[in-house]
């Protein structure tokens, strides 16, 4: 009789296997951005000369025409012809260097008599004011500009005599 | 005959045995692993547009610019703008996994400046702010604004002047 003796070993092992998920991921993500500005000087208008259009003798309604130019002379289509001579008014206009600017005149100004309006009637006003800069001015490489203002008198018939004076508002601005 | 029976019987028990041996010395566990993989989260200056605060014009005493990051500008102080020049807010666009939280970490005040083009005239941007929900959308995408406080100085010299400013954005 044999005898079998089975001898039967099983070994069974636990592996632990160590996981370490480092995954391809950004947690945070940067970038960069610009800012900018553009300083310019501020535009600036300084009267140099005013808008004269002489003196006028006259005892028929007319109009005397000043040329927006540096002679400021007497517009040949003038119905009056002044004594004395004329002169458009002049402004500089300074600001940043080549900028580009637009120009706002006056609608109809009607001039105060020196006597006063109670003692003289006579209505003259300036109407149009007309520009050597018509649609808009440049202002040069070092920043100015100079800006001729010329206009229309307008003269009623038998004016009275008298010194008849005004102001008026020019406006630049940046375009 | 009799001894026959004998070894028959003997030879059952040994395999019986065997058998119950192997039942008892293995078993088996599963373990499970979890792990999340992000989509990794992205922010791009859109069309590389910058905060630009437009024209503006300085005097004697110092002034502000704001541009808000929903697109209005206003000035205080001794600067004026030329309404008519164009200004913007910086646009910025995320994106990352859908629906998830983020946060946005804009620079300082005091650690951006605008230098002039061709000098060294520098201008300080501060109050940077943006208008974004902080949540990217159900596709995994968002956009917002930029923007922030210029301050010109008094008398500031004249020019162009750009400077540049970083952004980070980040899960929460």
């Amino acid at each position: 009789m044999k005898k079998f003796i089975i001898s039967l070993l099983i070994v069974a092992a636990f592996v632990a296997i160590p996981v370490s998920v480092f995954a391809q991921t950004d947690f945070s993500a940067n970038d960069n951005g610009t800012a900018r500005a553009r300083i310019v000087t501020p535009i600036s208008l300084t009267n140099v000369d005013d808008l004269d259009f002489g003196s006028i003798l006259t005892t028929v309604a007319g109009t005397v025409i000043v040329d927006p130019d540096a002679a400021g002379s007497l517009n040949a289509l003038s119905t009056l012809t002044p004594g004395t001579s004329t002169a458009s008014a002049e402004f500089t206009v300074e600001g940043s260097a080549n900028a580009t600017y637009t120009i706002t005149l006056p609608g109809a100004l009607t001039l105060t008599p020196e006597l006063g309006t109670g003692v003289n009637t006579t209505v003259i006003t300036v109407d149009p004011f007309s520009s050597n800069v018509t649609s808009g001015g440049k202002l040069s490489d070092a920043g100015t500009e100079t800006i001729y203002i010329g206009g229309t008198l307008n003269v009623p018939a038998t004016p009275m005599a008298d010194n008849y004076t005004g102001t008026f508002n020019v406006t630049v601005a940046y375009n | 005959m009799k001894p026959v029976h004998s070894f028959s019987i003997l030879l059952l028990f040994c395999l019986m045995l065997v058998e119950v041996s192997a039942q008892v010395s293995s078993t088996a566990t599963s373990i499970g692993i979890d792990a999340k993989v992000l989509a990794p989260i992205t922010i791009e200056n859109t069309g590389s547009t910058p905060i630009n605060f437009g024209t503006l014009s300085r005097s004697s005493v110092e002034g502000e610019i704001t541009v808000t990051a929903d697109g209005t500008r206003t000035a205080s102080g001794g600067v004026s703008v030329l309404t008519s020049s164009d200004f913007s807010a910086a646009p910025f666009s995320v994106t990352g996994d859908n629906s998830a939280a983020f946060s946005i970490t804009l620079p300082a005040n005091g650690t951006v400046e605008l230098t002039r083009s061709g000098g060294s005239e520098k201008m300080a941007v501060d109050d940077f702010l943006h208008n974004s929900t902080l949540t990217l959308s159900t596709s995994g995408a968002a956009t917002f604004n930029v923007g922030a406080t210029l301050t010109v100085g008094a008398d500031q010299v004249p020019g162009e002047y750009s400077g540049s400013f970083s952004i980070t954005v980040a899960y929460q």
